[in-house]
């Protein structure tokens, strides 16, 4: 039966063994991972100005309503085929002659109709190309039309039109 | 654990698109530390032999991106003579005798009319700039007629009749001859 103290040496003797001893060396793991991704060609449309008229007086200004907005689109760079802006179906037959409306107090409409990067009071371009191969923003400009005459309900009117860039 | 990467989204652009493998660092560490060495390797060769892909169309498909964009108008009351005269109503007497006649009143001579906006929140009235009105004549003569004017306010927006009246009060003593005078008529809405 070996005295304490003698148990406490061998342990000390052990653990200055122990730390003498090499540690293991495990070598870092390592490995290849390739990553591969499809991008496909896309588009984006911004609205960059709104349509907003100057005051309208059906009676006493004989000439049209006009103002203008801004849509830029940005399409993928090399894109094959150009980009078509297109209307939306938010076009009413309420107010006969033009293609859109705006509505307005106690469901009064102010008809109006659009035009893509034409200036138009007859001949609305409904639909333009876009050339997207560089991909930068191009902007186009978007005409819109108010006809004199329409003799409605003062106030507000608004419309909201969806414009859709197709590829 | 699964050993398949994680698949991308399809890139198109509009985000940030990331993948990682679901076998990680830690999956080792953890897989050493169990002593688990030969299901650590094995993963680690699945990783190798796997390429990390991203679930896209295997070719570029036409699409659409939209955008609204929106109309706004302000529509203002509005009124209309319908003056086709150049602009001004012309309203001639009838001969004026100061002392065998009375009041002389003359009216436009053809039907004139006033439209407004439908729906005002008050029917537009009309003033006279002038009124009474002195029309001059020879050596200084003046005769002074009174205007008034008649309208009723339609308040669909169509046009309704203006009747408009130039009144020389009786007994105006004033050399003879032709009078004239103007003045503008206001709608006020």
């Amino acid at each position: 039966m070996r005295s304490p103290r003698t148990v406490a040496r061998i342990a000390l003797a052990v653990l200055a063994l122990a730390t003498l001893l090499p540690c293991p060396v495990f070598a870092s793991p390592q490995a290849n991972v390739a990553i591969n991704a499809t991008v496909t060609a896309d588009c984006k449309i911004q609205i960059a100005q709104n349509l907003l008229f100057p005051d309208y007086r059906a009676l006493s200004n004989p000439n049209p309503d006009t103002a203008t907005g801004t849509v830029n689109v940005q399409c993928s760079p090399g894109t094959g085929s150009a980009a078509i802006i297109g209307m939306s179906t938010n076009e009413y037959p309420i107010v006969v002659g033009y293609n859109y409306q705006m509505g307005g107090p106690n469901n009064n409409y102010l008809g109006y109709d659009l035009s893509f990067g034409t200036p138009a009071n007859t001949n609305f371009v409904r639909q333009i190309s876009v050339p997207t191969a560089d991909g930068n923003v191009h902007p186009v400009t978007v005409y819109g039309y108010v006809g004199p005459g329409q003799n409605v309900q003062p106030g507000l009117y608004s419309d909201s039109v969806t414009i859709t860039v197709s590829f | 654990m699964g050993l398949l990467p994680r698949p991308l989204p399809g890139y198109n652009g509009d985000v940030p698109d990331s993948g990682t493998p679901h076998f990680t660092r830690k999956d080792a560490a953890m897989a050493f530390v169990r002593g688990e060495r030969s299901i650590m390797f094995k993963k680690i060769a699945a990783i190798a032999a796997l390429t990390a892909m991203a679930a896209v169309p295997l070719s570029a498909a036409a699409g659409t991106e939209s955008a609204n964009i929106n109309v706004n108008a302000n529509v203002v009351a509005d009124c209309l003579f319908n003056v086709g005269d150049n602009g001004t109503y012309t309203i001639t007497l009838p001969p004026y005798d100061f002392v065998n006649g009375s009041a002389d009143t003359g009216t436009t001579p053809t039907p004139a009319s006033l439209q407004c906006s439908p729906d005002l929140a008050n029917a537009p009235t009309l003033s006279f700039g002038a009124n009474p009105l002195n029309l001059n004549g020879p050596n200084s003569g003046i005769l002074q007629v009174s205007l008034n004017a008649t309208w009723t306010y339609n308040n669909t927006g169509a046009s309704s009749p203006l009747l408009l009246t130039a009144t020389a009060g009786a007994g105006q003593n004033v050399p003879p001859g032709a009078y004239s005078g103007s003045t503008t008529l206001t709608v006020n809405f």
